[in-house]
This record gives structure tokens, sequence and C-alpha cells, in this order.
């Protein structure tokens, strides 16, 4: 239940960059064992083993049907939500299983946020609406806190200055890249600690695109982000981490540099030059 | 030589189109224009204000009927319309399940029972064990007709609401029940709207179910267990009657109906052109 | 906001003037070294060559990377090929002075020669090379680069100048071949300093202008 003084603690954006852990040692956030997923008989992940570290960028890139999508909404338990589609195995988010049966889904939904692939904003909504949605919808009517929450995502989103004077046009009423990053504005107003990224610049111009992955950048002073992608040229400029996804199968994980100049294994590479995919 | 053949074939055919698409306009035009010539002289002040003369005085008007209507519609509308579009959510977000689909039949099969049927049906279950024809036993049979178009525009309309729009909510940790009305609902609100006013005018016309249930009433109702007017069925009291003044006041009444009509159906398009609705 | 990329660019130009620097200081030195016939300034030179090659690397590394995970157009792409191309040249220079702070030390061994071979000034236009092809890479300057190609005739001038010397030297007095061929030897590692500092400013023009001035293909059409 969000309350007052839970809200003034996880929506106090005044505190600027978490607790840095330093270069040396990257702490796990979120831990992938063994992760099989499902849609009815037909098995679309196979025993995935990843580590997604705090504060960092991961990227997972794949041609289409390698099941990075799918991959990525488990990781907020999305993807159940297609009738007969199931999971095996975990995921462990600072070290507890999200699958487990004791866990309240509505706060890991709140905790592990989704920017979709679409930009798609309540089209009832005012953009200031938008934003708050979360918090309205999930009890907090303190319109002081609303405001500073609104305000503060909005220039976390970098978009605060574009629409300081609009917020109560229609959300709809943006251009692409704007609705995109009020997407992001919205999901991070709930103050998550993870925010996926289901490839969120596909349906922008490159120059929206541009704006979107210099605010990635800057995100994760802040965030844990894992973004999917089918531009590999986007997860170079962008990650710190990537995995390359085949056939449901995670083929390799690594440092972003490493992987696009001196992959381990050759159907990284050819993926990666392009010989292949 | 076939360029030419071809080229005349070809505007005959539009020419035809043309015409079968007057020709469907036609009778709705000479209907319109017809009651409005035989109706609009009688309707005047009295006439939505006064009571119905006596049989063979002149003058009175149809304020009980008019009224009578509005009551109805408006009490059908009170029952049916929630029914209708809790129903209409349940079907689109659990359609697939047995009970789903289930009613989902069910309320097909109600929009082709005949009216006089629904009718009937209410006469049995209301009119009997009450004992008297009543405003709630015609509420309640207009209600009957409502719900199965309520139900499957709802249907439709949450449907057409993109699952994008739902996973967002889920995605920020909003439940599934405030996801469904909170969102989803007021996305497809205004299509729902337009469903409804189209729904209501339809049944705002209705006679046969009124004809054992609300019965008519050439006096004002004094509690919803009485007997009461309503507009279809003084029109057709008058129309059948032999006196000329009672005809031209269900011209007018007739005219008044179709206003009525009218009036819905142009405030559920001007409901479309709303801003904020999902574009479909 | 700037990309991160220019940020990181931005970097990469910094390590390369420092790498610059160090060997400009580097050059200096073995040119002390030879002129005061310090044996200490020469060893440290040699010494230095570890830091200055580690430097490369670094920076190496860091443009392959700039590449592949910034995908630079235009301008970006000339000035990280360039830097890499800078960067080799800076080392070999590196390399030469190490060269000349060996023979320095030969030399040592050795009374010095009395005759002016004028290789202090040939070590001066070389040693002002460098320096304007560097400033010219910091400033973005294609005249100051320019310049520097002017001047390339110049050092090979005194290096023949300096071979003719030393060899009538040599000529005449048989017992200082020894020390004679070492200071042809660092005539020679002069003029191949020069020649690299050419090739930089060559790079900067390129870099800068997207025009093919290396080869003298312009003097050629």
């Amino acid at each position: 239940m969000i309350t007052a003084s839970n809200v003034q603690k996880t929506g106090n954006f005044q505190k600027e960059v978490r607790s840095d852990t330093g270069m040396g040692e990257k702490q796990i956030r979120i831990k992938v064992n063994r992760l099989n997923a499902f849609f009815g008989p037909m098995q679309v992940l196979k025993e995935i083993n990843l580590n997604i570290y705090t504060q960092q960028v991961t990227a997972i890139i794949g041609p289409s049907g390698c099941g990075k999508s799918t991959f990525i909404r488990c990781l907020n338990r999305m993807h159940e939500l297609v009738p007969h589609a199931r999971v095996e195995g975990n995921v462990l988010l600072d070290g507890e299983d999200i699958y487990r049966n004791s866990v309240d889904l509505i706060e890991l939904r709140r905790k592990v946020g989704m920017v979709f692939q679409r930009p798609n904003p309540f089209p009832t909504l005012s953009v200031y609406d938008n934003v708050a949605a979360g918090l309205k919808l999930t009890g907090m009517t303190r319109k002081s806190i609303l405001d500073e929450v609104v305000e503060a995502s909005l220039k976390r989103a970098a978009l605060w200055d574009e629409v300081k004077d609009k917020l109560n046009r229609p959300g709809m009423s943006l251009s692409g890249g704007q609705q995109q990053r009020l997407c992001i504005a919205r999901a991070l107003a709930v103050n998550p600690e993870v925010v996926l990224f289901d490839e969120p610049c596909s349906a922008l111009d490159p120059i929206s695109t541009g704006k979107i992955e210099e605010l990635i950048h800057e995100l994760k002073k802040n965030y844990t982000l894992v973004i999917v992608t089918h531009n590999m040229q986007q997860a170079a400029r962008v990650s710190d981490y990537t995995s390359y996804f085949y056939l449901g199968n995670m083929v390799e994980f690594g440092e972003t540099k490493k992987i696009f100049t001196t992959p381990d294994k050759k159907e990284t590479e050819d993926y990666i030059t392009g010989r292949f995919g | 030589m076939t360029h030419n053949v071809r080229k005349i074939f070809s505007s005959v055919m539009v020419a035809a189109t043309f015409f079968c698409a007057i020709a469907a306009i036609v009778p709705l035009i000479s209907i319109l224009i017809y009651l409005i010539s035989k109706g609009l002289g009688s309707i005047n002040l009295d006439f939505f204000t006064h009571l119905p003369k006596p049989v063979g005085e002149e003058g009175g008007g149809m304020a009980n009927a008019i009224a009578g209507t509005l009551l109805l519609v408006g009490m059908a509308c009170l029952w049916a319309i929630p029914v209708g579009v809790l129903g209409g959510i349940y079907v689109a977000e659990f359609g697939n399940r047995k009970l789903g689909s289930i009613i989902r039949f069910t309320a097909d099969v109600l929009t082709g029972v005949p009216s006089i049927v629904i009718g009937i049906f209410a006469y049995t279950l209301l009119v009997l064990p009450m004992k008297s024809f009543s405003a709630i036993s015609g509420a309640f049979a207009l209600g009957f007709m409502l719900i199965p178009t309520v139900l499957r525009t709802t249907e439709e309309m949450v449907k057409l609401v993109p699952t994008t729009l739902r996973e967002a909510a889920l995605a920020l940790g909003i439940s599934r029940f405030r996801t469904t009305f909170s969102i989803v609902l007021k996305t497809a609100m205004s299509g729902i709207m337009t469903g409804i006013l189209l729904a209501i005018a339809r049944v705002a016309g209705e006679t046969a179910p009124l004809l054992f249930t609300a019965f008519g009433n050439r006096w004002w109702s004094h509690s919803l267990n009485e007997p009461i007017a309503a507009l279809p069925l003084q029109i057709f009291a008058y129309a059948i009657a032999p006196y000329d003044d009672w005809h031209r006041q269900a011209w007018a009444g007739a005219l008044v109906l179709i206003a009525i009509v009218f009036g819905l159906t142009l405030t559920s398009r001007l409901l479309t052109k709303s801003k904020y609705q999902v574009h479909h | 906001m700037e990309r991160h990329f220019h940020e990181d660019l931005k970097d990469l130009k910094q390590k390369l003037l420092r790498m610059g620097l160090l060997v400009e200081e580097t050059i200096d030195k073995a040119i002390q070294a030879l002129r005061k016939r310090d044996n200490v300034l020469a060893n440290q030179v040699i010494a230095g060559d570890q830091v200055i090659n580690q430097l490369e690397i670094e920076i190496d590394d860091s443009g392959h990377s700039l590449l592949a995970l910034g995908q630079p157009m235009a301008v970006d792409l000339r000035i990280i090929t360039s830097i890499l191309k800078i960067n080799t040249d800076l080392e070999r220079m590196g390399d030469h002075a190490v060269n000349i702070a060996e023979r320095t030390l030969s030399i040592l061994k050795d009374p010095p020669i009395k005759e002016s071979i004028h290789l202090p000034e040939m070590a001066q236009s070389a040693q002002s090379m460098v320096k304007d092809a560097l400033d010219s890479f910091v400033a973005g300057d294609v005249e100051l680069a320019r310049s520097v190609l002017r001047r390339d005739d110049e050092v090979d001038a005194y290096n023949d100048e300096v071979n003719a010397k030393v060899e009538r030297l040599m000529e005449n007095n048989p017992e200082i071949v020894r020390t004679g061929m070492s200071h042809i030897i660092i005539a020679h590692n002069l003029e191949r300093i020069a020649d690299l500092a050419n090739n930089i400013a060559e790079d900067v023009i390129y870099m800068k202008q997207g025009k093919e001035v290396r080869h003298h293909i312009e003097n050629k059409e």
C-alpha cells in the first residue's frame, strides 16, 4: 500500500545517485537461474542463466524469434499474462525468487518497470495524469506529492522542459518520441529499481532514438536497466553488458566491449558481423 | 472497340449504384417529410403540457405519455445499463472461458427474440404476481431489450482497447481490477456511450413490450405500481381511433418520438468526435 | 545533451595529447643527453620507453572500442582513425628517441668531435616539426600542419649535410669512425622523427578536411 511516508521515501528524488558500488565489485541485481519459458507446449527459452548487474545497462540482442522479448517479460512476470504461458526456473531479484508463491505481484511490477515497443500513453489521460497514473491508481491522492513526483519523473525522462506548460494536454497530443519519454516518466514515477525496455526505439525516428539512447545512459546512474533491441549497433552504443540469444538459448554474455570486439563464440561473431541473421 | 464498351458499362454501373443509394435514403427522407408535414402543425405548448382530453373533445396533449416514455426509458437504463456494461466487460476480459461464451451466446439469442415475447415474459413475471400493470414491469421489459445490445457493444469496445494499454497499466503495478475499470473501461467509454445511446434510441420507440406491462394511462400515474402512459402506446391508441383530432395528435406524437430518437443518435455521433477516444 | 560518445572521444584525444607531450619530452631529453653527454638522462630515456609503449596500447584499445561501440561517422570517424595512426607514429618516435639515447651512450665512450656538424640545428628543426605537428592536431590548425610539411625538406637537407661532414671527418681521421658512425645514425633517427612528424601533419589535414595529402598526392595532381 502506498502511504504518504512510503512515497516520501520511495518518491524522494532529491537523493541523486544511489550509493555507487564502485568499479571493482559489481552487485548482481537480478540473477536468472535455469529459466525455461513456454507458450503451451512450445518452449521458447531454454535453461537461461544470466546476471543483471546493478546500475548497469544490459542489452539482449538476437534475431527475430530468439526469445529476447519473452525473456524480458519473465523478469516482471508479464509473460504469464498470455493464456497457457508458463515458466520454470528462478529469477532472483535482490536474492528473492520472484516466482515464489508468496510474492506480491503488484509490488514486483512496481519494482521492475517496463517501457514498451510502441509508445502507449493512456489515451484518455493528460500528460500529468499519465505520469501520475501509477501512483493515483494504487492509492496515492495527495496532490503535493503527486505534483512533486510528476515533475521529478518528467525531468528524469528529459521531457519536463518540453511539456511543463502542457501538463493538462492529452498524453496523445505529443510527438512519438515525446510519448515514449512520457511512458518512461510514467514508469519512473513509481520509483522502480529496475526498468525493462522492450525495443523502445523501434517505432521512433533517428533523432528521437538518439535522445532516448542518451537518456538511457543517464538513467543508469539511478536504475538498473535491461534493454531488448534488434539493432545491435544500438546495443553497442548504449549498454555495458550484452547477451546474445538464439532460438531460445543464451549463446554468450559478457561486457559489451568484449562482445563487439572479441566475442568468444563464433555464432556471436557471425551475428554481429552480419554474416548471419 | 471493347475499350469503349467497358467505359459505358462502367458508367452504367456507377449510375446504378448511385440510384440504389438514393433509393435507400428515399424512404427515410419521405417518412421525415411526411411526419413533419402532418405533425408539425399540432406541436404546441399544450401538446407538451396537457393531458389528453376526454373522447370527442378537441385539444389536449400528450404530456403524460412523453413523461411516461422518459420515465420508462430512464428506469430501464438504470438497471439494464450497469448489467449490460458489466456483463460486456466480463465477456471481453474473460470471454474465453465457458461462462463467458455462454453469456455471449445468450445475448445474441436475446437480440433476436421478438419484442412481444419479451412483453409477455415481463407480464408473466411481474404483472401477474403484482396484480397490476406498472411502470416497473414496463421498465423491466424495456431493460431486457437494452441488455443484449449494451452488452455486445461494451464487449466489442472493450476488446478494441489495445492489449498494450492493459500491459502498460499492469506493468506499473496497478491491480487487474483498477486496470479494467480505470484504464480499459475509460478508454472504451466513448464507444460504449455511442452504443448505449443507439440502444436507447431503438428501445424508446418500442411498443410491443409495453402493451401488457406499462399498458398506458389517460392520466398521470401516481405510483410506479400503476399503469403508465408511453408515447408509442398513445400513438397506437390514437391512430386506430376514429377521431381526426386524435389522428392529428398521433402524428405529432410520432414526430416527437422521431425527434427523440434523432436527438439521441445525433448526440452519439457528436460523442464519436471526442478527442480523448481511442483512435480505431 | 552531448552524446556520451563525444565525451569518450574527447577523453581519447586527451590521452593522445598526453602521449604527444610525453614523446616530445622524451625526444628533448635524448637531445639534451647527447648535447650534455649525460648518461643518466640517456638511461632515463631508455627506461621511459615502457611508459610510452603502454600508453600506445591503451590508446589503440580505446580507439578500437570507440569504433566498435560508437559507429562514428564522417569527421568523428576520421578523427579516430587519425588518432590511431598518430598513436603509432608517436610510439615510433619514442623508439627513435631511444635509439638516439643508445647511440649517445656509445658516443660517451669516445672523446667528442670538435668540429661542428650541425647536429644540434638538425635536432632543433626536427623537434620544432614535432611540436608544430602536435599543436596542429590540438588546434585542428590545417595551416600549421601544412607548414610542417614544408619543413620536411629542410631536415632532409640537414641530414645530407651531417652525413657529408662526418664522412669527410672519418676519411681524414680514422680513429673517429666509431663515434662518427654513431653520429650518422643519430642524424638518421632525427630524420626519421621528422618524417613521422610529417606523417602526423598529413593525418591532421586529412582529419580536418578529408583531403588526401599523403604521399604528396596533391602535388602530383
